[in-house]
């Protein structure tokens, strides 16, 4: 049984992916139905059994966490092929939005460079509810990651490029956000 | 210009600006005041419709979406202009001084600011060089179902914690708050087609 979608396992596909990853004009790749139907139905029942907790700093984000690990050999050989980087296992925070939350940009509080791997394990999300991925690089540019399920986004996130949330507003509040988040 | 056109007498008065002042110093989560009747009905009404005249471009970030007017201090409008010219005079800024207790140097900012369906400012502090006090007048009516309220922060350790009072968007309420490392303020997010339509700045110092 596939874990990675067969489509994404063709060493001529890998390679486009990984040279996008590497040489494109905003260092990113996004890729949809990445897991195979059966892997994916798994991680969902998983992501749907953690315990969330709350989690406000008002000037930063307000959101639920929980933690959650891909172990996976097919997913971290994946990962090691395109970013050029040795990955065994993955330490996800898993984040739970809705209705109020947001994560936003602040002086206080500004990541580490490094390289971004966000799996969007939500259903049918609406845009114009809010909740989009967005990176910023300070400059006006701003790259938001478009929402859809089964999803791998994979953002080499350079020195004063950041991402932040965008507040989820009153037509999400029946909904939840989910997205698996590390960085390596 | 003649402020009477535009003011409330008793809004200078001595003894209403001894009230104010102390109103304005012990008022929690900090120092700031909500004068619902210092400029006149039909005055708002006037600014109300010149408003609607002028060209609001939508703003988006991850700390705010709602539309603005550019800065209206380069406005052409006559009622613009004698608002400002109202803002800027020597008795407003005497007042505001007298009031705040806070030293301005006459210059302000104005813009407009339309808050629809989902808009909202996410929690700030308003520090940017030379801001002493942030200023709105509210030109139209929103219910608390309508969302769009004025959100001011207690806080800890400069930081902020939870909203300690919130100030609902009222036709003609003039509300201002001295920009402090504690002056954390939002605006909730507006939650029906009601929309929340402002004229704001700063008094700078």
């Amino acid at each position: 049984m596939d874990d990675v979608n067969q489509a994404y396992q063709k060493e001529e596909t890998k390679q486009k992916i990984r040279k996008t990853f590497l040489h494109g004009d905003f260092p990113a790749v996004i890729l949809k139905a990445f897991f195979s139907k059966e892997f994916y139905e798994g991680l969902i029942k998983k992501v749907s059994s953690l315990h969330f907790k709350k989690d406000i700093v008002v000037l930063h984000h307000s959101y639920a966490v929980s933690n959650f690990k891909i172990s996976s050999k097919e997913f971290c050989d994946f990962i090691s092929f395109v970013i050029k980087k040795k990955v065994e296992e993955v330490s996800f925070t898993a984040y739970s939005l809705t209705w109020k939350d947001y994560l936003i940009l602040h002086d206080r509080y500004v990541e580490k460079p490094g390289i971004d791997i966000i799996i969007d394990v939500t259903d049918h999300w609406n845009t114009e509810w809010g909740g989009v991925v967005t990176y910023t690089d300070g400059r006006g540019n701003y790259y938001p990651l478009s929402p859809a399920e089964n999803s791998l986004a994979l953002v080499e996130r350079k020195k004063g490029l950041n991402k932040y949330l965008q507040y989820i507003n009153h037509y999400g509040k029946e909904k939840n956000r989910i997205l698996l988040v590390a960085t390596v | 210009m003649n402020l009477n056109n535009w003011l409330n007498p008793k809004s200078f008065s001595a003894e209403n600006i001894q009230k104010l002042q102390s109103s304005f110093s012990n008022n929690k989560p900090f120092s700031h005041l909500e004068l619902p009747d210092f400029i006149k009905q039909e005055k708002i009404i006037e600014l109300l419709q010149t408003l609607s005249k002028q060209e609001f471009l939508p703003k988006q970030a991850d700390l705010f979406q709602f539309s603005q007017t550019a800065d209206l201090l380069y406005s052409n409008d006559a009622v613009l202009k004698e608002f400002i010219a109202l803002l800027s005079s020597p008795e407003m800024i005497d007042f505001m001084q007298k009031v705040t207790n806070l030293k301005l140097n006459g210059k302000i900012d104005l813009f407009g600011s339309i808050y629809q369906d989902t808009d909202f400012l996410l929690p700030h502090d308003d520090r940017l060089a030379g801001r002493k006090i942030a200023f709105m007048l509210y030109l139209n009516d929103l219910d608390e179902k309508d969302g769009g309220a004025l959100a001011l922060y207690e806080s800890k350790n400069k930081t902020p914690t939870k909203i300690a009072k919130r100030i609902l968007p009222r036709a003609g309420i003039f509300a201002l708050f001295e920009v402090s490392p504690l002056s954390f303020h939002a605006v909730e997010e507006v939650l029906t087609d009601t929309q929340r339509i402002t004229l704001s700045g700063w008094f700078y110092g």
